[in-house]
């Protein structure tokens, strides 16, 4: 098994990639928030989470970069939807039965709802992390006065990942070498014989790794001066950010107010009838 | 002249207990190309550390005497007030590079500096060209050459104008053409640009040839011999004891010296010493043996008759579908052979080896193990017939005793106590670790570390043995015990060894048959001398043949065969007329 969550940058030069580091801060902190606390029906949540993805289309990311991530999210909210299918306290209106378990519909529209809630951080978190350069970036948090190591502790652990994922690989290589047949085990077996010996030579290395990285760091004056020039001119801020920002905005201002009307974006007329908010 | 580096009285204890330097003085001059050679644990990278200020700021430790920099004394000053004065490149390429551009790269030294944009910009652009990375601004660093990268750090301390620049091993990872272009920017630095140059090194022939001005010798933390390169290197019997290589120019002076050939100044390099040995030649002191090739030499027969152990046909692998790292690579090995594979970083060889171990799959093609197709194999199957050992023992070793360490894969293999018991007690007696058995892997120094990784594999017992890389960051001495005990186990057991090296004389002194790759294909599959003979080809990849090789070559015109591969070849195909 590789590790997969690398989130890095890849260069491309689409829409999204010339946007504003600000604008799809502002995107990355009040979609999800659209997603998660006001889409409260599947109908609503399909909505924006097909805003997200629109972004995440724009910027042309690769399937293959994001799969484990992908993968992530489908095999838990496939554990949801099985949970809430059977076990949903409010569920009434039986659709089929399962031994001594009701699976119902109102079951399924929450697990469903709930799928779509988590598509919607699927198309979030890539469009910042894959898109922005990470020195971009660094400049648009210090335009906002964050400190540059506060900023750069943040691109470290960026480039800390791979690092990390890489030694990981490698030990995990080491071992299938000495004809220790993780391919051929089963899951709980792995867990202690393969993972387990992982954690001494993972830390240790990692450890390693990081001082070898604070030795290159001070070397080139890290952290000399309370605060430092930069090489690159800060983004600009385009026409096409200033579109974004008012899809975004307007999108976050009409949810809220949706919200406390009906308990979702889409008002009841505009909803089949198994479309009810959920309420927790 | 005024000194830039004092040193007085230097010693320095690690946290750990490791006594690391003894006794320093050295007195550094500005403009100086001083290049600092010993063993591994000699001291080099803890000196190097106490020049700017990484000892003892970060890493503590004990430390006695005065080191000044500039007259600043460095105990008392932060690692970001003396990183303005000395710019410092460490060994690992990757481990100094920071960011996804190689201009922002280049750039971040100086942005702490707090260097205005106008001067950054234009500061930037000229460390670019001094250290030749044109044309690379925009590329991510991680998709650069070791050479490369080495490079983009080197330009980084320059960007931050640092006068004095301490490097610490730079080529352990390069190829043998990347390391001549790291050098020769290095020494354009130092010539044409004024900056001061402390270097530590293992690569005795190309710092000759360099024509540095200084040779430092550290042996146990302490300062064995300082002076003229030439002078220094010339010392054999101390080189020899504290495990730093002769040069083969130098190796070669000596010999024509006790045969009192009349010389009149010792050649430091390749040049010099074709230019002496043809006039040696013209004037008929020396004369060329016509015995074409030495008769210490065996080649060996061809193996067409026998089954291959390992049979790639055709393979084809990419990581990502934009860079094949393997287009179409066939070979065959056989039974008993010793071969080595060399090529320039990134070539392929390291996916090779991962390939044939069933670590990756390939996109297309198949390799067979004894005849039976890898696809169908696990790698725990593959590593009873292959035993791979990787580049990195870092990332390998993971037990909390020496001993458990050989034994895991004993284990896996599911063999009766007592063989186990047997088999780990002699892999550690061969590589010389019986004694550290109890020991952590990780508290064991470099060499013993990647001796381990030897040890594992030949516990096995594969017949087929494949070291990726055994001599990178390995002394003089240690690459040697390493290639030894390889060949005793190719001439005691017929095993068969695959080496992967950027070391040509390892190549050229163990090695019967040589595979050269080249942008993920194989551009030569030959016997050592008919490989070492096409220059041409071996450029392309980056490799150079051993000094002494591409001397004989410079010599054909004499009859001098271009296939010598040793000092003692040369000499003994030259035959001394007195008189």
């Amino acid at each position: 098994m590789k590790m997969g969550i690398r989130l890095e940058y890849i260069p491309k030069d689409t829409v999204i990639h010339r946007l504003n580091p600000l604008t799809k801060i502002i995107f990355v902190l009040l979609v999800p928030i659209i997603g998660f606390i006001f889409a409260n029906d599947a109908i609503s949540a399909a909505l924006v989470s097909a805003y997200a993805l629109a972004w995440l289309a724009l910027a042309r990311i690769p399937i293959s970069r994001i799969k484990t991530l992908i993968i992530i999210v489908l095999a838990s909210s496939a554990l949801f939807m099985v949970v809430q299918l059977f076990f949903y306290w409010r569920g009434e209106t039986v659709i089929f039965r399962f031994f001594f378990l009701k699976a119902t519909l109102e079951g399924l529209h929450v697990g469903l709802t709930i799928f779509l809630k988590m598509m919607v951080i699927l198309g979030c978190v890539p469009v910042l992390a894959m898109t922005t350069r990470i020195d971009q970036f660094a400049i648009t948090l210090s335009k906002l006065k964050i400190p540059y190591q506060l900023s750069f502790a943040l691109i470290t652990a960026v480039r800390f990942l791979p690092l990390v994922s890489d030694i990981y690989n490698s030990i995990l290589d080491a071992q299938r070498l000495r004809a220790h047949d993780i391919d051929r085990m089963s899951f709980l077996t792995k867990l202690r014989k393969a993972y387990y010996p992982l954690i001494v030579p993972l830390f240790i290395t990692s450890f390693r790794t990081a001082d070898e990285l604070q030795i290159a760091l001070e070397s080139r004056a890290f952290g000399a001066y309370k605060r430092r020039t930069y090489l690159e001119s800060p983004p600009r801020v385009t026409v096409v950010d200033y579109i974004a920002l008012i899809s975004i905005i307007s999108l976050f201002v009409y949810s809220m107010i949706a919200y406390r009307a009906w308990g979702t974006i889409l008002p009841p007329w505009l909803r089949p009838s198994w479309a009810v908010p959920l309420r927790y | 002249m005024q000194s830039v580096i004092a040193i007085r009285n230097l010693t320095y204890t690690y946290p750990t207990g490791v006594k690391a330097l003894k006794g320093i003085n050295l007195e550094i001059e500005r403009g100086e190309y001083i290049v600092i050679m010993g063993a591994n644990g000699a001291g080099k990278t803890t000196l190097c550390y106490c020049l700017n200020g990484i000892i003892p700021h970060i890493i503590g430790g004990e430390l006695q005497g005065e080191i000044y920099v500039e007259e600043i004394r460095t105990t008392d000053h932060s690692i970001a007030e003396l990183s303005r004065l000395v710019g410092l490149c460490i060994q690992n390429p990757e481990g100094q590079l920071f960011c996804q551009t190689v201009r922002a790269d280049v750039a971040f030294g100086a942005e702490n500096l707090c260097i205005p944009r106008d001067e950054l910009a234009e500061r930037v652009a000229s460390s670019i060209k001094v250290c030749r990375l044109e044309g690379l601004e925009n590329r991510s660093p991680s998709d650069l050459s070791g050479g490369q990268k080495q490079r983009v750090a080197l330009a980084s301390i320059l960007a931050m104008r640092s006068k004095i620049m301490v490097l610490d091993e730079p080529t352990s990872q390069l190829d043998p053409i990347g390391t001549l272009e790291l050098l020769s920017v290095i020494r354009n630095l130092n010539k044409e640009h004024g900056v001061t140059v402390v270097m530590t090194e293992h690569k005795s022939d190309e710092i000759l040839e360099q024509g540095v001005d200084r040779v430092i010798l550290l042996h146990k933390g302490e300062i064995v011999a300082d002076g003229d390169p030439g002078e220094v290197l010339s010392k054999a019997d101390l080189l020899e004891r504290i495990g730093v290589k002769t040069p083969q120019v130098i190796e070669l002076a000596q010999h024509l010296k006790r045969n009192e050939i009349p010389m009149e100044r010792i050649p430091t390099n390749i040049n010099e010493a074709r230019k002496l040995l043809s006039s040696l030649l013209d004037r008929k002191i020396l004369e060329v043996k016509q015995k074409l090739p030495p008769p210490s030499s065996v080649e060996e027969s061809k193996p067409s008759s026998r089954e291959p152990i390992i049979k790639i046909e055709d393979v084809y692998f990419s990581y990502t579908p934009e860079s094949p790292a393997i287009r179409g690579v066939s070979l065959q090995f056989y039974p008993g052979e010793f071969i080595g594979i060399i090529g320039q970083n990134g070539s392929g060889k390291t996916t090779l080896a991962k390939l044939i171990v069933g670590l990756l799959r390939p996109d297309k093609g198949k390799i067979s193990i004894f005849g039976k197709d890898t696809r169908e194999m696990t790698p725990g199957e593959i590593c009873k017939k292959v035993g791979l050992a990787m580049q990195n023992p870092d990332h390998q070793l993971f037990s909390l005793s020496v001993k458990e360490e050989v034994e895991f894969g004993l284990r896996n293999l599911n063999l009766p106590d007592e063989e186990i018991e047997k088999r780990t007690e002699s892999a550690l007696k061969l590589v010389g670790l019986w004694e550290f058995r109890e020991m952590a892997p990780f508290t064991l120094d470099f060499g013993a570390r990647r001796k381990l990784t030897v040890a594992i594999v030949v516990a096995m017992n594969p017949p087929v043995i494949f070291l990726d890389e055994p001599t990178t960051a390995q002394d003089y001495r240690g690459r040697h015990e390493i290639m030894e005990i390889m060949k005793s186990l190719n001439e005691r057991h017929g095993n068969t060894i695959i080496v992967v090296t950027h070391d040509m004389e390892i190549v050229a002194k163990y090695c019967k048959r040589v595979v050269v790759m080249g942008q993920g294909k194989v551009l030569l599959d030959g016997s050592i001398r008919e490989v070492f003979s096409k220059s041409e080809i071996l450029k392309q990849t980056y490799i150079k043949p051993p000094p002494i090789t591409r001397l004989a070559q410079g010599l054909s015109a004499f009859g001098v065969p271009p296939s010598i591969l040793s000092v003692d070849e040369l000499i003994s195909s030259l035959k001394f007329v007195r008189g």
